[in-house]
């Protein structure tokens, strides 16, 4: 895993996995959220069961959103960490949140509306950005892994 | 399964003008409750007229003309069996983008002294839009005194889920179906909102003073029935109101509607989002309405017509539901407001079909959905 040909497609695999199993979760406790709203109590059970349903059911399709919109993203953040300072993980996070929620916009453009339920509103839409941002994050740390000589 | 003698005299791409075949088909028959399979007809299917751009609604004049709305914004003419090839004049600007144009178009009941039609439409711009119902008078060949009676509130930026069908009751009163707009299905259980509702109003306007939340504080006047999708067709039987609405990913309704009741989007549904995750991981709760029947995987319902017609006896009392995905019409076969049974006609058209309607003289009428798009009437088959 010293090698930069394998640490680099290693940690897009995690932070693509990251945001799929995060973005999907997030987005269903706001889907529900939305239901609680109108006098439907979804208990800690149904959260659960409905939270590993959707991760199962919308998390191949939102790898494939996160893998895509990820590409460029951290192609740009690490070109541009040559002059920016400050920590590798922030600017990858940040990269990563920006990302999911410009292909989230552009997706809704297109296509007439959005197509991750729980990113219709502007705090779903953060918590969208906020589950990416960890998998940016998770990126850098799998990107500065070195295994002990 | 049972077989079924069609004769096919098409236009719309399928064979030469007036030149009929008789085509044996194997046709699904279908059985839900305690029913029984339905009896097959015979029937044939002719082109009325063709070259329409995505026709979305028809309407019977007295005389036997017909108005079609083209969703590009334009409202043509069937006369004397004929398409006119200019589009009728004094209609409304509207917003075209994916699903967002001219929607249906009504006739009134006593159009013969009012000379009234009724057009609903998709107003506004891409940051701002909602759906709208308009009247005018209609002289025969052009729309004048077009005013607006009902505007959809909020606005939204959406262009997609308006709804859009109209039907009248029989005291007069107009019930217009009003979608949820797409990424505000959550407003459908919202009594403040439009949006995801079944509204009823006076033809002109007005609010009718025995619907079911006039003077309540938390709720708009115009509700008749709250908690639907996408519903693209509505029809007053003798048995009641139904209506049809698309569910996302399955979990397409047919409900029967009743003033004041709750039916369930999206807290309720035998759908699941387009993307696999849940819209909701219930599809039942306690003061919500159950359909008369759900359809999944979606067969994509876009219009709906009650049918008391001469020409097939045995239709008498049935409803149909034309189809998009399954480009079918489905005949529900229904008792005491409980579907029986259910057919799948007129796949051998292979058409995308927008609408169905029961026309005055008996026949079944059917738009199909296409840039090229036609009007078909369905007769019984001749005799050989």
């Amino acid at each position: 895993m010293n090698s930069p040909w394998l640490r680099i497609p290693a940690a897009y695999v995690v932070a693509v996995a990251a945001a799929a199993v995060l973005g999907c979760a997030a987005s269903t406790q706001i889907t529900l959220n939305g239901l609680s709203g109108f006098g439907i109590d979804v208990p800690l059970t149904d959260r659960l069961s409905a939270t590993v349903h959707d991760i199962a059911g919308m998390g191949p399709f939102y790898a494939q959103i996160a893998a895509v919109a990820f590409l460029p993203a951290f192609a740009i953040a690490a070109f541009l960490l040559r002059w920016v300072p400050g920590p590798r993980p922030f600017w990858f996070a940040v990269a990563a949140g920006g990302a999911i929620v410009t292909a989230i916009l552009i997706v809704r453009y297109f296509v007439g509306g959005t197509v991750i339920g729980g990113a219709r509103t502007p705090f779903g839409l953060l918590t969208q950005a906020l589950a990416c941002g960890a998998a940016g994050w998770l990126f850098a740390r799998v990107m500065a892994w070195k295994r002990p000589e | 399964m049972r077989g079924r003698r069609l004769a096919v005299c098409p236009g719309d791409g399928l064979e030469a003008p007036r030149v009929k075949r008789l085509l044996q088909l194997s046709v699904l028959v279908l059985c839900t409750g305690a029913g029984v399979p339905l009896a097959a007809l015979e029937y044939e299917v002719e082109t009325v007229a063709e070259g329409l751009a995505f026709p979305w609604s028809l309407a019977f004049l007295p005389g036997g003309d017909m108005l079609v709305t083209e969703r590009e914004g334009r409202l043509r003419i069937i006369r004397d069996g004929r398409l006119d090839p200019t589009p009728i004049t004094g209609v409304p600007d509207t917003y075209v983008q994916d699903q967002g144009g001219f929607f249906d178009i009504l006739v009134d009941p006593d159009f013969t002294a009012n000379r009234q039609v009724y057009l609903s439409y998709a107003h506004g711009t891409r940051s701002a839009n909602r759906l709208a119902v308009g009247r005018a008078r209609f002289d025969g060949a052009a729309l004048s005194g077009f005013e607006m009676i009902l505007m959809g509130e909020p606005d939204k930026d959406t262009p997609n889920h308006y709804g859009g069908r109209m039907a009248f009751l029989a005291d007069g009163t107009l019930l217009i179906v009003s979608g949820d707009g797409f990424d505000y299905r959550e407003q459908a259980l919202d009594l403040k909102s439009l949006l995801g509702k079944t509204l009823r109003i006076g033809p002109d306007g007005s609010l009718p003073r025995d619907n079911p939340f006039i003077g309540r504080d938390d709720a708009r006047p115009e509700i008749w029935s709250y908690g639907h999708r996408n519903q693209q067709g509505i029809v007053a039987t003798p048995d009641g109101v139904y209506l049809h609405e698309h569910g996302p990913r399955g979990g397409d309704e047919l409900n029967r509607i009743e003033p004041g009741k709750n039916y369930g989007w999206p807290a309720i549904t035998y759908g699941i989002d387009y993307t696999g995750s849940y819209i909701s991981p219930y599809t039942e709760h306690p003061g919500m309405q159950q359909p008369v029947l759900y359809w999944t995987p979606s067969i994509a319902p876009a219009g709906l017509a009650y049918y008391d017609g001469n020409a097939f006896p045995e239709w008498r009392g049935d409803l149909f539901v034309a189809t998009l995905v399954e480009r079918s019409v489905r005949r529900v076969d229904l008792e005491n407001g409980k579907a029986v049974g259910e057919e799948i006609l007129f796949t051998e058209l292979g058409k995308r079909l927008r609408d169905v309607r029961a026309g005055p003289d008996g026949y079944l009428y059917l738009l199909t959905d296409s840039p090229e798009g036609s009007v078909l009437r369905v007769k019984p088959a001749a005799e050989p």
